[in-house]
């Protein structure tokens, strides 16, 4: 095992997310296991025996999936850029989705990209559309293993309601 | 990605000039490009991650640092007090740095460098 990666300990959904994305991508392209100390890092964190870092989960996946996929993995589409910033901050405020959802490529789970918005669509699926959720449970039922581990790992807690 | 199609700044060098990068330089650059959305919240991992490299990944320009500065342009140009170029000076070198070598600002953002910014206090291990 060349890499060490860490899993957040948050209980939020982006944490559900972050750990989805390093629980499927530890699985499908590096031999690691995701583990939690929170002497080391309480959230996401990826170092390698050089001493290379790596911190913010998406980078994390692209970065495992290199390995396999080389720097075809650092590709970009307008998918990244909605996940990056429409769900994050939904994930983040813990409220709706209320830009419209792009439509959703063909499911490859080679894909370091479907992997990051599989992540982040997931801690949301309940509320969206009913074809959203059949591409989110087909991603999931070819990661369940990975997709159960995320999920035991992170403590999820329901964000308290606002007055 | 829609912020590379429409860049906000004029690139002095052209892209394919930049050296091909690793995969962990591309790591670092992805990761800066994808934190670089979410500004203000990575001002500090950003001005502390520039704190000891000339570039976003080492010591090399990369497309990562015209991305990134494309998000803090605003920033940079609204920071004038004591407080702002203490806090952010890392990130002031950075974007100064990357403002003369790599883009062709038509209004370049000004330093004032003969403020009397106080010492960086270093963190103990």
């Amino acid at each position: 095992m060349t890499e060490q990666v860490y899993g957040s300990l948050g209980s939020g959904l982006l944490d559900l997310s972050d750990n989805l994305k390093l629980s499927i991508a530890t699985s499908l392209f590096s031999k690691a296991c995701v583990l939690q100390d929170k002497d080391v890092t309480e959230t996401v964190l990826l170092k390698t025996k050089s001493g290379f870092e790596l911190f913010e989960p998406n980078a994390i996946v692209r970065y495992l999936a290199s390995s396999r996929i080389g720097l075809d993995a650092f590709k970009r589409s307008n998918l990244s850029h909605f996940e990056e910033v429409v769900l994050y901050n939904v994930l983040k405020s813990g409220k709706s989705l209320t830009e419209p959802l792009l439509e959703l490529p063909p499911i490859n789970t080679s894909s370091p990209e479907q992997v990051i918005l599989f992540s982040s669509l997931y801690p949301i699926k309940d509320s969206l559309p009913k074809s959203a959720n059949t591409w989110i449970s087909e991603f999931a039922s070819k990661v369940e293993k990975a997709v159960a581990h995320a999920i035991s790992i992170t403590k999820l807690e329901r964000a308290k309601e606002e007055n | 990605m829609s912020d590379l199609e429409q860049p906000l700044q004029k690139l002095r060098i052209d892209v394919s000039a930049f050296p091909k990068l690793s995969a962990e330089e591309a790591a670092l650059a992805s990761q800066w490009t994808t934190l670089a959305l979410r500004l203000p919240e990575n001002l500090a991992k950003l001005n502390e991650f520039l704190k000891t490299r000339t570039y976003i990944v080492g010591n090399s320009p990369s497309e990562a640092d015209v991305d990134v500065f494309s998000q803090t342009e605003s920033m940079l140009r609204s920071w004038s007090s004591i407080e702002d170029l203490s806090r952010y000076r890392h990130i002031i070198r950075w974007a100064d740095l990357v403002q003369h070598t790599l883009l062709e600002p038509k209004t370049p953002f000004t330093v004032n460098y003969s403020a009397e910014v106080p010492r960086e206090i270093k963190a103990k291990p």
